[in-house]
């Protein structure tokens, strides 16, 4: 089972080594295997939305970075307002503090499986329960559409802004999945478990808090 | 069709409890775009049983009792195309290697008698299955979809799909498939020992390690034990 540690701005600097190995992660998934991204020299993939404005959770296991995601508020620049906004056209790209996106996920290849107690929903159980914490109402952004049915597999909710909609060979939709105590106890029925996967380690700061700016404070 | 029809569904999806109505109410709403029947399925590996898998039929009568019962699965390009790619496809775009076999086009043929001409599947994630697909057949000699209903189709197979995946109650799921002595069996196998050498090593009869191995395969709906080792451990039911 992982943990999900709790990676932002703040407490970024007790996280060097495995922040670093995130990127790497990130760069064989993002870059090798999905192809969506352009190779990068240094072996660590990063691209525009890696700003202060996002939280990343990081599952660690057996001291391996074995799984990751990043949220952003959407009232910052993510990546649907910048990308995919052609794909809200039922509902427009939503633009609200505690409306979360939810991107950069991948598992380690050894820890893929499509079983359902998986380290995928052990991710999933996380980013649901930080949400809560975090008094989000609704996690989501753009998804291929085939892995959809995970969602419904752990009974959650997920609201379509728009249309699937193929674009360079792939099938992806914009859609936000609802956070509320419902979502987080069918996940943690179906992995077994009653207690929290979240660390916090280090300054935290509520996820939709405005940032202070240093030497403003006085 | 227009775009609120899909998501008029959409928010339908949400309130079915059971399969039947979802199956129904997806019949209906996708005969608008000409397609009368479908069927959302686990995609049967070879050696696997395609009627455990069904999820949602809503295929011709007779048609489907036809298709098991000749086991059109195993030659239908269709269906063994459906395992091999992850984005939707027209039927008439799967490969000439898979379509235009002597078993295949036999398929085909037999489905003409039951009003089934051309369609449109989409690839899915399963849970308990390698992948699964809903398919979606029309009686039009040529199925001619446009870009936008392409999108209609692919965004209400995504929902079913979601749906069924709620309404499907096993929570223990693949917990109770196998008993610990039938996993145990599997366990040997997968080391490379012989039933005579399981027997030996766990003081069973030869008898008692095959009937274990049986009741594995049985379990998964699968020919050989090899087979249901793949299953187990693609389950997490073992960890040789």
């Amino acid at each position: 089972m992982i943990t999900a540690h709790v990676v932002n701005a703040h407490n970024k600097h007790l996280y060097e080594n495995e922040f670093d190995e995130f990127l790497r992660r990130r760069h064989d998934f993002f870059v090798h295997q999905k192809r969506w991204r352009p190779p990068s020299p240094d072996g660590r993939e990063l691209d525009q939305f890696d700003t202060d404005a996002a939280t990343y959770l990081l599952g660690i296991e057996d001291g391996r970075v074995v799984t990751s995601a990043r949220l952003i508020p959407t009232s910052e620049p993510h990546m649907v307002s910048e990308v995919f906004s052609h794909m809200c056209e039922r509902s427009g790209v939503p633009r609200r503090p505690d409306w979360a996106e939810w991107t950069r996920t991948f598992v380690v290849p050894d820890k893929r499986s499509t079983g359902l107690r998986g380290t995928l929903t052990q991710l999933c159980c996380a980013v649901m329960e930080y949400a809560l914490d975090e008094g989000l109402s609704a996690v989501g952004g753009i998804q291929e559409t085939y892995f959809m049915p995970h969602h419904g597999a752990l009974k959650w909710r997920a609201e379509p802004m728009g249309m699937a909609r193929e674009e360079n060979g792939e099938w992806y939709i914009v859609a936000y999945i609802e956070v509320n105590d419902a979502a987080l106890a069918s996940v943690r029925k179906i992995l077994g478990i009653e207690h929290s996967l979240l660390v916090r380690r280090g300054t935290q700061l509520p996820f939709f808090a405005p940032l202070r700016e240093e030497g403003l404070a006085s | 069709m227009i775009d609120s029809d899909v998501f008029d569904f959409v928010e339908r999806c949400r309130n079915h409890t059971a399969t039947g109505p979802l199956l129904c109410d997806l019949l209906e709403t996708v005969r608008n775009l000409g397609f009368e029947h479908l069927i959302l399925s686990g995609v049967p590996l070879s050696g696997q049983k395609l009627a455990p898998m069904v999820e949602l039929n809503g295929w011709p009568a007779g048609w489907f009792e036809r298709y098991v019962e000749a086991e059109h699965a195993a030659v239908d390009g269709v269906c063994i195309y459906s395992a091999k790619t992850l984005k939707p496809f027209l039927w008439s775009e799967v490969p000439a290697k898979w379509s235009d076999t002597e078993g295949s086009r036999r398929v085909a043929g037999e489905a003409t008698e039951f009003g089934i001409w051309s369609g449109f599947a989409v690839p899915m994630l399963s849970i308990h299955h390698w992948q699964s697909v809903l398919s979606f057949a029309s009686s039009a000699k040529c199925c001619t979809l446009s870009p936008r209903h392409q999108v209609q189709l692919v965004t209400m197979a995504v929902y079913a799909g979601m749906s069924i995946q709620a309404l499907s109650n096993d929570v223990d799921g693949d917990e109770g498939l196998l008993t610990d002595r039938e996993k145990e069996v599997l366990l040997w196998a997968a080391a490379g020992k012989t039933s005579s050498e399981t027997s030996q090593i766990l003081g069973l009869t030869e008898r008692t390690v095959k009937w274990h191995s049986t009741r594995a395969r049985e379990a998964f709906g699968v020919a050989t034990t090899t087979q249901a080792v793949v299953e187990a451990v693609r389950r997490r039911l073992i960890h040789p």
